[in-house]
């Protein structure tokens, strides 16, 4: 095996030492619970979320676009980095309002009470499943790359060994990683990063040699429109290509867990803030770098590996093994949570739903660990026999994601009529055609985003379902306006109010509205 | 008499003021009453068979207006006061259902969490009843006034 097999080999017995230390730690504490999260100080919260954010997706997907289309890619940057800007806006607050009223704890729940059906969910969750196992192959396909990189092996044996390490990192340190390791993996890959971009930012002489370098090389690089102009005058592409991530992100699955407080935590705020703003800064350096690979690497056979070997090429081969294998961890934590996901949701909204409604907790967690092991081995077949591009993976994976829950959710707090049917057929449609235009390549034949085509199929269906659907009900009605109601506080009051005491705040209200007081010393 | 257990006050009335004004310095707040909200309080032996060991406490909290389920981070510490002269909402969850709840809660939490491949085994150590203070303040900014619940243990709030 190359030193750099035994490097990576090396630091996975790091981290899993780190875990081993902390676990022994926690469980011999008897006054801190486990999962409770409090250990965790500042800068581990920040890195943490950090290291969540990174993903093969990042790695691999983001520069392997920009080196191909040059400044065109930066639409989907700006998608992703506008994401958390729609949360902010008047449809995020409403939203955010209304999934209050309704007590919704996911996005999916969200629109199960909203259009009260729970076809709505069984559908939505369905749809999930499939853009999580996409992404999950994205990752492994990552995975395999990586390893084949570390160890030298075949890409096909590497990608075999590497899901293996994935299952055995999740079985014996998966829990570990969230809390130290993510740490310890967030520095390397937040230092490895920085550091390549700085190094290769300068050898190019800035923003401005790297423009000159890449008109000299082809001057379409630097147009908005791709190079080549492939894309010239196509908004529908543009379009798709911003909204494609600023809205597939609400239609993932992520279960909110209330976390409580015993004691005052008035540093945690910051540190979420500061671990936001990072995220953005980190969405666009895969792009640079991407580009800056298309002068400093213009014969790469692959360009997914345009960091990897832009870390070969400036730094030493210690460095550069030691910051891989961070990535391959990062790949590692991404793609089993993501697969646990898929599982829980396989087996509360399928399994104990439609098949077997009496199901005991045991035979939940042993139905979504089965489905877990199935979409790992479709995976891997996919990830040998078929793998598409990262890059094309993850753009299909989140566009349908976005065609499906995209037309729901504006419609949610926008429109009062929307109904059940409405949503069935906005999510079913928009789904549809994105899979059936990007399969069948329509986007060369018509000029238009696969994305803009199932938002426009997806609209047509909410308002047809909703036309012949059942009326919403008076409840539902009263609930609707009342998360149109603005609250007057002012930005800076109104994004530090603290989301998980939705519920106390609910019922204090209606307690205050029935009976004008609440009950004065009850007990005596 | 009877005497409950509470959360001591963290942030008195002058504290909660200065936390909330320093968001909007224009607005106008007044901080109105103190009311102590009820929780179930439930501790959990889990144990799972893994590589590594995963063993140990998990807490959580069921709201016991609304049964909805939290993780905590270390036990509260709590102190008998008398209930005389307190605003507090009547409990309107039982002790059965709020056990059965935490129960699924925590075991949901963990299974999806620790991501141990054989299934945890989780057993309840104790419970109890405990009631949280939050004051109830009004905000006034450009326009209409509005209330809020402002937490007296961690500071934070939230609009009614």
């Amino acid at each position: 095996m190359s030193l750099d097999g035994i490097i990576f080999i090396v630091y996975l017995g790091v981290l899993l030492s780190i875990g081993l230390w902390f676990s022994r730690k926690s469980s011999k504490s008897t006054e801190q619970y486990l999962l409770g999260g409090r250990s965790l100080g500042p800068a581990v919260t920040a890195m943490t979320m950090q290291t969540t954010a990174m993903s093969g997706f990042m790695f691999m997907g983001a520069p392997a676009m920009a080196f191909q289309y040059g400044w065109y890619a930066v639409w989907y940057a700006i998608g992703d980095a506008g994401g958390s800007i729609i949360n902010l806006s008047v449809l995020g607050k409403r939203m955010r309002r209304m999934s209050e009223r309704l007590g919704a704890l996911s996005p999916i729940e969200y629109l199960e009470k909203r259009f009260e059906s729970a076809g709505v969910r069984v559908v939505g969750s369905v749809i999930s499943i499939v853009f999580l196992f996409g992404y999950v192959c994205a990752q492994f396909i990552a995975a395999g790359k990586a390893m084949a990189t570390l160890t030298g092996f075949p890409y096909e044996v590497a990608l075999i060994v590497g899901i293996s390490v994935i299952l055995i990192y999740t079985v014996a340190g998966g829990y570990l990683a969230v809390a130290y390791t993510s740490f310890v993996q967030g520095m390397i890959m937040v230092f490895g990063v920085v550091g390549i971009g700085v190094l290769a930012y300068f050898h190019v002489g800035g923003l401005s040699g790297l423009n000159a370098s890449l008109a000299e090389i082809d001057p379409t690089y630097l147009s908005i429109w791709g190079k080549d102009l492939a894309f010239y005058g196509q908004w529908g592409v543009v379009l798709g290509a911003i909204l494609i991530y600023s809205i597939g992100y609400m239609g993932l699955p992520h279960v909110v867990v209330r976390h409580m407080s015993m004691k005052s935590t008035k540093t945690v705020k910051g540190a979420v803030l500061i671990g936001a703003i990072w995220n953005q800064f980190f969405i666009f350096v895969p792009y640079i770098l991407g580009m800056i690979g298309i002068i400093l690497l213009p014969t790469i056979a692959d360009p997914e590996m345009v960091i990897t070997e832009l870390a070969y090429t400036l730094f030493p081969g210690v460095f550069a093994a030691l910051l891989l294998s961070a990535i391959m961890s990062a790949v590692m934590s991404t793609a089993d949570s993501i697969l646990m996901q898929a599982g829980t949701i396989l087996s509360r909204d399928i399994y104990q739903r439609f098949i077997n409604k009496n199901a005991s907790q045991k035979t939940m967690v042993l139905v979504s660990r089965l489905c877990i092991l199935v979409g790992g081995i479709i995976g891997i077949i996919v990830a040998i026999y078929e793998p598409p591009s990262i890059f094309a993976l993850v753009i299909f994976a989140f566009g349908t994601l976005g065609n499906t829950f995209l037309v729901p959710y504006v419609a949610s707090v926008y429109s009062k009529k929307a109904n059940a049917l409405g949503c069935l057929f906005a999510m079913i449609g928009g789904a549809t055609t994105n899979i059936v235009w990007t399969s069948m390549d329509l986007e060369a034949v018509t000029g238009f985003h696969p994305f803009l085509v199932g938002l426009l199929v997806s609209i047509a269906g909410m308002i047809i379902g909703s036309y012949f659907g059942r009326k919403p009900s008076q409840d539902m009605e009263e609930i609707f306006e009342e998360s149109r109601r603005n609250r007057t506080f002012s930005a800076n009051f109104d994004k530090n109010i603290t989301r998980d005491l939705a519920p106390e705040a609910n019922q204090i209200s209606e307690i205050l509205n029935n009976e004008g007081s609440l009950i004065r010393g009850k007990y005596t | 008499m009877k005497t409950i257990l509470t959360q001591e006050v963290q942030f008195v009335e002058k504290e909660v003021f200065n936390g909330l004004i320093q968001f909007d310095k224009a607005a106008e707040i007044e901080i109105q009453q103190l009311i102590y909200y009820p929780y179930y309080f439930f501790e959990f032996d889990v144990k799972a068979k893994r590589f590594l060991k995963f063993e140990g406490r998990v807490g959580c909290t069921i709201d016991a207006l609304g049964g909805h389920g939290a993780i905590i981070d270390v036990q509260p510490e709590l102190k008998e006061i008398q209930a005389a002269h307190l605003s507090m909402p009547m409990v309107t969850v039982e002790t059965e259902e709020a056990a059965e709840k935490a129960e699924r809660f925590v075991f949901e939490n963990a299974s999806s969490k620790v991501k141990f491949m054989t299934i945890p085994t989780i057993k309840k150590v104790s419970h109890r009843l405990f009631y949280r203070p939050f004051w109830i303040a009004d905000y006034k900014g450009k326009e209409e006034r509005e209330q809020l619940i402002v937490d007296a243990v961690s500071g934070s709030y939230h609009p009614l």
